[in-house]
Formats: C-alpha cells, sequence, structure tokens
C-alpha cells in the first residue's frame, strides 16, 4: 500500500537517482525498509540509463537530404517561408471582402 | 604542401569559413553536425517530420547566424541552443501534430543494440516506453526533461535557452519526472 511517506518520498528519490544529489536522511531511513520505495529507485535508474541513451546519435537518422535542403535554403528570405501560413489568410480575406461587395451591391440594386 | 580537404578541417576553421560566406564550408558543417541537431529536434517534438523540418530551419538559422559566432561555447551546444530555440517557436505546431497520430518508434532504435538479441528486446522495449512516454507529456515539460535527463544541460542553460526562470524549469521537471514515473510505474 502506498503510504503518505512513499507519495512524499518518490520525487526525492527519483531527483537523488537523476540529480545525484543524497535524499534527506528521513527518505533514506523509509526507503531502507520500504520495497515500493526501493522499486522507485530501481526504476528511476532503469529510467534515466535509458534517457541518457536516447541521445547517442545513432538513435536517431534524418531525413535523407537534409544537407541539400539546407543548403538550398540558405539564400531563401525568410519571408519566403512565412508565405504559405500566410497564404489561407489572405485567401479567407479575399473572400469575405468578395461576399460584402456582393452583399452590397444587392442591396443597393 | 597539399591544401587539407575541408573535410578534413576542423569546426573552428570551418566557421570562419563558413561566417565569411563559404556555403561549401557549412555544408560540411551540416553534414557533420546534422545527426545530432536533428536527433535533439526529435526528441523534443516527438515527431520525424516535425524534426526533419525543425533541424532544417535550424541550420539555416545558424547560417544567418554564424557572423556573429564568437566560439565561446562549442559549436555543437550553439547549434542545439539554436535547434531548441527553433522547436520552442513552433511548439504549437508540433502539440497540433502529436494529438493527431501515434509514433512508430521502431525506426529510432539505435543500431548498436543490436548485438545482443535478448538484451536488444528489453532495452528496445524500455526505449520505445520511455519515447512513448516523453511524447505523452505537454510540451513545455518534454523540452525540460529532455534536455535536463536526455542531454544533461543544466537548469540556468534551459532557462536561458526557453527565456523561462530556473525556478519555473524546476517546476516543470518535477511534474514531468512525476508525470513519467506514473506512466512508467510497470517498468
Amino acid at each position: 500500500m502506498t503510504t503518505m511517506v512513499c507519495a512524499l518520498s518518490r520525487p526525492l528519490i527519483v531527483a537523488s537517482v537523476l540529480d545525484g544529489a543524497r535524499p534527506p536522511d528521513w527518505v533514506e531511513q523509509h526507503q531502507a525498509r520500504c520495497l515500493r520505495c526501493q522499486a522507485t529507485e530501481a526504476r528511476a535508474r532503469t529510467t534515466g540509463r535509458s534517457m541518457r541513451n536516447l541521445e547517442s546519435v545513432g538513435a536517431a537518422v534524418p531525413p535523407p537530404g537534409l544537407t541539400d535542403s539546407v543548403v538550398s535554403g540558405l539564400d531563401r528570405p525568410e519571408s519566403d517561408s512565412q508565405a504559405p501560413a500566410a497564404l489561407p489568410w489572405f485567401a479567407v480575406a479575399a473572400g469575405l471582402a468578395a461576399v460584402i461587395v456582393v452583399v452590397r451591391r444587392r442591396r443597393t440594386s | 604542401m597539399k591544401a587539407l580537404r575541408l573535410e578534413d578541417r576542423s569546426d573552428e576553421h570551418l566557421c570562419r569559413m563558413a561566417g565569411g560566406g563559404d556555403k561549401a564550408a557549412f555544408a560540411v558543417l551540416v553534414r557533420r553536425h546534422q545527426d545530432s541537431v536533428f536527433g535533439l529536434a526529435l526528441r523534443l517534438t516527438g515527431d520525424y517530420e516535425l524534426a526533419g523540418d525543425a533541424a532544417q530551419e535550424a541550420l539555416i538559422r545558424a547560417w544567418k547566424a554564424l557572423p556573429g559566432f564568437r566560439g565561446d561555447a562549442a559549436l555543437s551546444t550553439w547549434l542545439y541552443r539554436i535547434t531548441v530555440n527553433t522547436v520552442w517557436t513552433h511548439r504549437h505546431r508540433a502539440r497540433r501534430r502529436r494529438a493527431e497520430r501515434i509514433e512508430d518508434v521502431v525506426h529510432l532504435l539505435p543500431p548498436s543494440e543490436s548485438h545482443n538479441p535478448v538484451r536488444s528486446a528489453e532495452s528496445a522495449e524500455v526505449g520505445g516506453r520511455i519515447r512513448l512516454a516523453l511524447e505523452a507529456l505537454p510540451t513545455g515539460r518534454r523540452t525540460v526533461v529532455v534536455l535536463k535527463d536526455v542531454y544533461g544541460w543544466s537548469h540556468a542553460e534551459i532557462a536561458e535557452t526557453l527565456g523561462i526562470s530556473v525556478p519555473a524549469t524546476k517546476v516543470r521537471l518535477h511534474r514531468a519526472r512525476l508525470q513519467l514515473q506514473g506512466m512508467l510505474e510497470d517498468l
């Protein structure tokens, strides 16, 4: 059963494993007799080890042609990259303007 | 005496050349650092396609900023900061994309884990679980926990790069770790 002490100890145990800081004495004393908190420490060690391995370069292969895309994009002005995002808003604005003009003309005629 | 090929020159030398407008020198730097830049972008976005876009944009930003690069930090550290900034700028897009799909992690497994089949299966499972758990975290928490626990950044570095306070990074890290532990309880 998870006790209040377990709940309070948990983040301190995880932090002690991942940051290398010594937990407070009361946490160490509790952990010495609590299997659940010992399991928390073991899990934190496994997680920490696996997370550090995630940094390894071989873990992710960039899309082919990334270098070429970068080099070909070097001379592109920044406004170009904004254009596709801005385009739909221009279309919506133009559409709205057209509708307003049509409605006004109908009202006046 | 034969001149050194670009590929054989140091990062420092290539940076100076690229800072002066030499694209060939920059292309060599890109080839040298693209894996680590992409890797970081992938950890932060949890999305292969978005990570490719972010890596590309980060490297183009780096090209534009190179003339101002003084070399106080290692080039890789500087590129990491630009990558984090780029991903952080597009975090809303990443959040939207992440909600639309579930990541297939098979193509992300490190090739070095293929030596021992039993260990490979175990570590692949743990690694895969952790990647999925990281992806399930809110962007702000994921960014902090990846930078701290995967890349070993200090709180001060994270705070400076993300433009938030050190206490804020500590709070996010604390919450992210709790959430991760909750998701990985059966590990």
